[in-house]
């Protein structure tokens, strides 16, 4: 009887082993297009267009569209006539930092203040000559306050005029005149020299003195330069702004102009027909928005009218607030194609209203203020050529 | 106590590894098997003894006291211990089409059943998880959609694929009752439920398109039930020669199916407004057997077997494929050795082999898709106690073989594990 027990146990032990080697067992398996001829793929493909609501000015009137410009990473200058967009003026305003109270002996009667700008992008004849005066400006303004059509006075007469030619970069020697204002400040007894500089100095401003074309500045390369044969410094800049002004001419209604100062701000309704939806998975969804290019009067050989890369879309809570682009992050972003449209793949935020039940979602579209220079893109609202949402879906069939 | 914590260990691992098989969230969980079981609910289960199986029968006649068999109901009827037996197997396919050659292996378990004596010769209750049906496909396939059709200046490939895994599960507790020595009856109710989930993922070539993924998930429940009968009779040619003939009867199951369907954004799954609910009757199907033992050391059997899968009506099957009644034959024998040798192991194994054809319940453009199979096995008996290890083979040819057909070689190893003690008896000597 022990003998069997023992036995008995053994067996079990055997059995329990033997139970374990599956669970250890790990299939193999290989995916093949075996059985493929007897069970046909039942799904289709196939691509929807659907149209998306026309684009519509912004609920809140144009008037109020004045986007913020003060303290951007660029500041723009120039004057330019385009045919398609009118009359467009921009003026500068530079107030510089004043120089580190360690440096004051510096700046002696052998001293020469420079002021290097560096263009990146021009708007315009490239090729023509354009002139710009230096004004003293005669009012306080604040940057954070700055928007696209604030207006800051200065005196009548430039304190000191610049040509800018085919070239991208300029150095201007500045006049006796301005040194010594600047230098007042510098050796001023007061007890804190920086707050009265700001106080009572307001910066000069870059303003056009004839029509040819924009130049924008990056904050960062405006510097001034002081030369004597002790040393040389540099103060940057310690505020800037731009504003502009835009003569709007009459054009044919063709379609909605999308700005980089929100001056029309247009939005648009994304809607989607859930109950068509609901049998089908997205797998691609794509907005197309096709710039008016060819109702446009050709420029002249030589003028260029810079084109934005990226048109972007926000979709706040509310109603948009213009001066919140500067700070917003785009739900959508459009990134310029070869045929002059603007494409976003908005795939995901289709599928995220699908599954979320919102049937429609508005969207603002605006062009960032990004170089400085006015940007305008003429969205086509005709058909064939309007805005529309392009789905490619997926379904199953029955059969 | 050991020996029903014992069996209650074989229940518990059956019913865990179901679940693994089936209901796991694990992209792993889905495994190749036969391309056939698309269709329907997907391949039944014949399996219900494993020295049935090794003779290439279900076992309807083959009364044998230790060893569990679940083919009959009327078999329960004489019961002597209490016989409990689980099953693993691996099973391998070699599927073939014009196009290409495919291998895959799975493991799976077989079933789970014990057969406690009620009343010793007379009364027997059984109680039984298995496999009613299995599904198991994975199926890619390469498509174009040429320039113009979704991208107006590209072709677009995607591939699609297809995969189900589930399959039907049944839970039965029937009884076996000995009317007369020689003759008995039995009946099992059993529930019937399942899952089977079904994929359809489209993946495409390029980064401009998501994949999608549609998921239908089928849920099938309903009750179902067998009848048998058994006649056996002793010294009919000479002295120690038995002679059992089987009939078992599966009543039409009544399956209440419902599917719903999902598809798959970002992270979420999206429930699709198309569902269905219907009611699908899984035939009956009517096995008879005889089995003649001329002495104790062999046995011989032959089966037939009918499912009236013709009337079966599939929720949402294809045009080309229509279902047909299925018919099952088989023939095996049992060998004993009879002078069995304590120190060779090999005159201590029962040795089994049959041969089956099942003429399948599908049919393509005309042609049935059948299985003909070989079996073979043997049994280890415990030297001490009446229970054993079973371990088979199989090996089948399926389709009706040519290039518009797919032609699976299926090799099957089984071992089963048969639980035979003599439970609930009062020991008069300990």
């Amino acid at each position: 009887m022990p003998d069997q027990n023992i036995t008995t146990k053994r067996i079990r032990w055997q059995i329990l082993l033997l139970c374990a080697i599956p669970i250890l067992w790990t299939s193999c398996d290989q995916v093949t297009s075996v059985g493929g001829s007897i069970i046909p793929d039942r799904t289709i493909i196939a691509s929807d267009t659907l149209i998306v609501p026309s684009l519509e000015p912004s609920v809140r009137g144009k008037d109020s569209l004045n986007a913020y410009t003060g303290d951007l990473a660029f500041v723009s200058a120039g004057s330019y006539n385009d045919p398609w967009y009118g009359s467009i003026t921009a003026n500068s305003y530079i107030l510089p930092n004043l120089l580190l109270s360690g440096l004051v002996d510096t700046l002696d009667e052998k001293t020469i203040a420079t002021l290097r700008l560096v263009s990146t992008t021009i708007y315009g004849d490239t090729l023509s000559t354009a002139r710009f005066g230096l004004y003293r400006v005669t009012q306080r303004w604040r940057p954070s306050e700055f928007r696209a059509k604030t207006k800051v006075a200065v005196e009548a007469t430039p304190f000191m005029t610049f040509e800018m030619s085919a070239d991208t970069a300029v150095t201007i020697t500045l006049p006796s005149k301005w040194l010594n204002e600047y230098k007042e400040f510098v050796y001023s007894k007061a007890t804190n020299k920086d707050s009265a500089y700001v106080r009572n100095y307001f910066g000069f401003a870059i303003k056009p003195l004839d029509e040819g074309k924009i130049f924008s500045f990056p904050k960062d390369s405006i510097k001034i330069n002081f030369y004597n044969p002790k040393d040389t410094n540099t103060v940057f800049v310690r505020a800037s702004a731009y504003n502009f002004s835009r003569q709007a001419i009459s054009k044919p209604a063709v379609g909605f102009q999308v700005s980089s100062n929100q001056e029309n701000l247009p939005s648009f309704f994304l809607k989607l027909d859930l109950n068509k939806l609901k049998d089908v998975n997205i797998s691609r969804a794509v907005i197309r928005l096709e710039e008016i290019t060819d109702l446009m009067p050709p420029l002249p050989a030589g003028h260029k009218r810079p084109s934005s890369l990226v048109l972007s879309a926000y979709s706040p809570a509310g109603l948009l607030d213009p001066n919140d682009i500067i700070v917003l992050t785009p739900a959508i972003t459009f990134i310029r194609q070869v045929d002059n449209s603007y494409q976003a793949n908005v795939t995901n935020l289709v599928r995220q209203m699908i599954v979320s039940g919102e049937s429609e979602k508005r969207y603002y579209l605006a062009v960032q203020p990004r170089s400085g220079i006015l940007h305008n893109i003429m969205i086509n609202t005709t058909y064939p050529k309007q805005p529309r949402l392009i789905l490619s879906v997926v379904k199953r069939s029955e059969q | 106590m050991k020996n029903i914590l014992f069996v209650l260990f074989l229940f518990i691992y059956g019913q865990n590894a179901f679940s693994q098989a089936q209901f796991s969230n694990e992209r792993d969980r889905w495994k190749s098997g036969s391309v056939y079981s698309y269709f329907g609910v997907g391949m039944p289960n014949h399996f219900y003894s494993s020295q049935a199986a090794a003779m290439g029968l279900q076992g309807v006649s083959l009364y044998n006291p230790y060893s569990n068999n679940g083919s009959n109901p009327a078999l329960w009827g004489y019961p002597v211990f209490t016989t409990g037996v689980a099953s693993l197997y691996v099973q391998s396919y070699d599927a073939k089409d014009s196009n290409q050659n495919a291998a895959f292996t799975n493991v799976g378990i077989g079933s789970a059943q014990v057969l406690f004596p009620v009343e010793r010769n007379r009364l027997g209750l059984n109680i039984s998880l298995q496999p009613y049906s299995t599904v198991g496909y994975r199926i890619q396939t390469q498509n174009t959609l040429k320039a113009g059709e979704l991208l107006s200046d590209a072709d677009v490939s995607y591939l699609t694929e297809q995969r189900g895994v589930g399959g039907l599960n049944k839970l039965e507790a029937g009884i076996g009752f000995g009317i007369t020595k020689g003759i008995s009856v039995g009946f099992a109710p059993s529930l019937v439920f399942g899952l089977i989930e079904r994929d359809n993922e489209i993946a495409f070539d390029t980064l401009l398109f998501q994949n999608v993924e549609f998921k239908n998930r089928e849920s099938l429940r309903g009750f179902g039930g067998r009848a048998g009968f058994l006649a056996n009779k002793s010294s009919i040619f000479r002295d120690e020669d038995n002679f059992s003939l089987g009939l078992s009867y599966e009543l039409p199951t009544k399956v209440d199916f419902k599917e719903r369907l999902y598809t798959r954004y970002l992270a979420d799954e999206v429930e699709l407004p198309t569902r269905t609910d219907a009611q699908q009757t899984i035939p009956s199907k009517l096995t008879a057997g005889i089995a003649y033992r001329p002495s104790n050391w062999f046995l011989i059997s032959g089966e037939v077997s009918h499912q009236a899968w013709g009337g079966y009506k599939d929720v949402g099957s294809l045009d080309q494929v229509s279902f047909v009644d299925q018919t099952t034959l088989g023939l095996g024998a049992e060998l004993t050795i009879k002078n069995r040798r304590p120190n060779k192991f090999l005159t201590q194994l029962i040795y089994r082999g049959g041969l089956s054809h099942d003429s399948g319940y599908l049919k393509f453009g005309g042609q049935n898709i059948s299985t003909t199979s070989i079996h073979g096995g043997f049994g280890i008996p415990s030297r001490f106690t009446s229970s054993s290890i079973d371990i088979n083979f199989s090996y089948g040819v399926r389709g009706p073989g040519g290039d518009d057909f797919v032609t699976e070689k299926i090799f099957l190893t089984r071992i089963s594990f048969n639980l035979s003690e003599p439970m609930f008896i009062r020991r008069k000597l300990q």
